[in-house]
């Protein structure tokens, strides 16, 4: 048995991490949002960084990290269940975040924990950043202005808000940061398991 | 969902830049009636979009906002049922609302078109062979993967749990070990084979066939595995069938000629089990993969069967080759859960089809 070509063998690992992913979040996602598990997107995205941290390092090509959302963005899409566009712009932005993460700090920890931090971020962004696609420009408006009047009541000024709300943001990132770290360290228990594959099969890597 | 007809396209490609406009301009009125249009152009496509536009909690989170523009945007300049309001801000609220029915309803066309048919319309327009391969991979994986999966989160207690360090690494490497052994063939895992079941009434000669078309298949390069049954004759009347296989010619005693006993003979069960792990490791690691003599026993969900249905789990051969009693084909075809195709073989001779089974893999090889 011989390794595989660099494009085929590109695709294959798109396809079997993308399928991985696919089906945790087809399972996982379908069963907590039904639960109304708080934090379930959150969770989702931690697990998604987490896949493609551990993959990078076992398949360290630009743009791996992107055709693997894509391909399980299509697979979680094509599950029967309320929510399907949601879900597949999710996944595929989260991809496209660790994607420039990698590129741009490389396939090492940094990058797994970089990429990791913006998916978490954009999880919880995701639903604003919905709204304001829904609703259009006024309902930002609204949400400042609705923030002034309630920091107004309780008596915090418009910069403390602005730090709770960073801190919050800062603490989701780093359970990312976290996923990403770990996967990166899970992949390398990754390429220890290929090598050894492949030297069962006595192929070079 | 339903094909388009080009009037209907282009009708809603016009209603799609009226709204926009109507909004940029900030003309509620035109906003309206160019949204009212565009709502009853996809209620006259498909039956139960105003149904579907039913969703509860964007309906409340949407009048939720609209009510909240009318105190929280603007001058109060207006007084409604004694309350201050905001006419800027109401308008305001109007305009959210209308935008907000218009996405939602393209987010409703589009998860419509998310289904295997749409996916294959885009494959078609935009091209990218490989992403539509991997992805084709993907879910050809998808349902298997999720059953496996649904069995890691439950613990034995039957309390469900989350994914664990160990449960994850584990099915990492289940990735890595798919993305390098199963593409190297173009063989994806858990894929359907096509059953070439070569059929005939009893001492046809099907074993003696299967028998010749197996040397020539290795004749040409094709890795072959599994059973056959060759039987024992004494004085014309067959007394013994083995389960011999194919690939190291080793040999088990599956049934002795006993008058009393089920259909005449004894069965040894340990050597259908036997037979069974010959045939699971046939499928895993061949590429056309034989079974002989499914008949009467196989029609009722016996014998092989089970060894089948099992093997298929975890398949990778794309051609099973069966020889199949004839008047048992329709009862081994409702048993195994994919395609069953008979061939009349007896007047080819073994090695064209080899031939013709060789340039299909390799066809299959080279997708």
């Amino acid at each position: 048995m011989t390794a595989l070509p660099g494009k085929r063998r590109f695709w294959a690992y798109a396809a079997s991490f993308g399928a991985l992913w696919g089906a945790f979040e087809a399972l996982l996602g379908v069963f907590l949002h039904a639960l109304q598990v708080p934090f379930t997107g959150l969770m989702l995205a931690s697990l998604g960084c987490l896949i493609l941290a551990a993959q990078r390092r076992v398949a360290p090509w630009a743009g791996i990290s992107l055709m693997t959302g894509l391909i399980a963005g299509f697979c979680r899409a094509i599950t029967p269940s309320t929510a399907l566009l949601g879900p597949l712009i999710g996944i595929v932005t989260e991809a496209l975040l660790v994607e420039l993460a990698f590129l741009l700090l490389g396939r090492g920890m940094l990058g797994a924990v970089f990429g990791g931090f913006l998916a978490a971020l954009w999880s919880i962004s995701q639903g604003l950043v919905v709204k304001v696609i829904l609703y259009g420009a006024p309902v930002v408006e609204l949400a400042v202005s609705m923030a002034e009047k309630l920091l107004g009541w309780v008596g915090l000024t418009v910069s403390s808000g602005i730090w709770a709300v960073a801190t919050l943001f800062g603490l989701i990132g780093l359970v990312g940061a976290v996923a990403g770290g770990l996967g990166s360290r899970m992949g390398r228990s990754l390429v220890r398991y290929r090598e050894e594959l492949m030297a069962s099969r006595g192929d070079s890597p | 969902m339903s094909q388009s007809r080009p009037w209907q396209l282009g009708a809603a490609w016009t209603l799609f830049g009226a709204f926009v406009t109507a909004q940029v301009l900030g003309s509620l009125l035109w906003s309206v009636v160019a949204l009212a249009s565009w709502l009853l152009l996809w209620r006259l496509r498909k039956a139960n979009f105003f149904r579907r536009l039913w969703n509860p909690p964007f309906w409340i989170a949407t009048g939720i906002i609209v009510l909240l523009s009318g105190f929280f945007l603007g001058p109060r300049d207006l007084t409604i049922a004694g309350i201050g309001v905001s006419s800027s801000g109401i308008r305001a609220g109007a305009e959210m609302l209308l935008r907000a029915v218009f996405v939602f309803s393209i987010a409703l066309v589009l998860s419509d078109a998310l289904n295997a048919e749409g996916l294959e319309r885009l494959q078609r327009r935009i091209g990218f062979p490989h992403f539509w391969m991997a992805l084709r991979g993907a879910m050809e994986m998808l349902p298997a993967l999720r059953n496996r999966a649904g069995k890691e989160f439950s613990a034995d207690s039957g309390a469900r749990r989350l994914p664990r360090r160990g449960v994850l690494l584990r099915w990492m490497k289940e990735a890595v070990r798919i993305a390098e052994g199963e593409f190297e063939s173009a063989h994806l895992p858990f894929r359907r084979p096509v059953v070439l079941a070569v059929s005939g009434t009893r001492n046809s000669g099907k074993t003696t066939y299967l028998t010749q078309l197996n040397s020539a298949l290795k004749g040409v390069g094709v890795r072959t595995g599994g059973i056959t049954q060759p039987a024992t004759v004494l004085g014309g009347t067959k007394v013994r069938y083995d389960v011999l296989e194919l690939g190291t010619g080793k040999r088990k005693t599956l049934a002795e000629r006993k008058s009393g006993s089920q259909n005449g003979y004894d069965f040894s069960q340990d050597a259908f089990r036997w037979s069974g792990e010959m045939i699971a490791s046939a499928a895993k690691g061949c590429e056309v993969l034989f079974v002989d003599e499914l008949g009467l026993l196989e029609a009722q969900g016996l014998g092989h069967l089970p060894n089948l249905v099992l093997a298929a789990e975890e398949n990778r051969a794309p051609i099973w080759i069966a020889a199949v009693r004839k008047e048992c084909l329709q009862g081994v075809g409702e048993g195994l859960p994919f395609l069953v195709v008979p061939v009349a073989v007896w007047n080819t001779p073994p090695a064209h089809l080899a031939e013709s089974i060789a340039r299909h893999l390799e066809s299959l090889r080279n997708r």
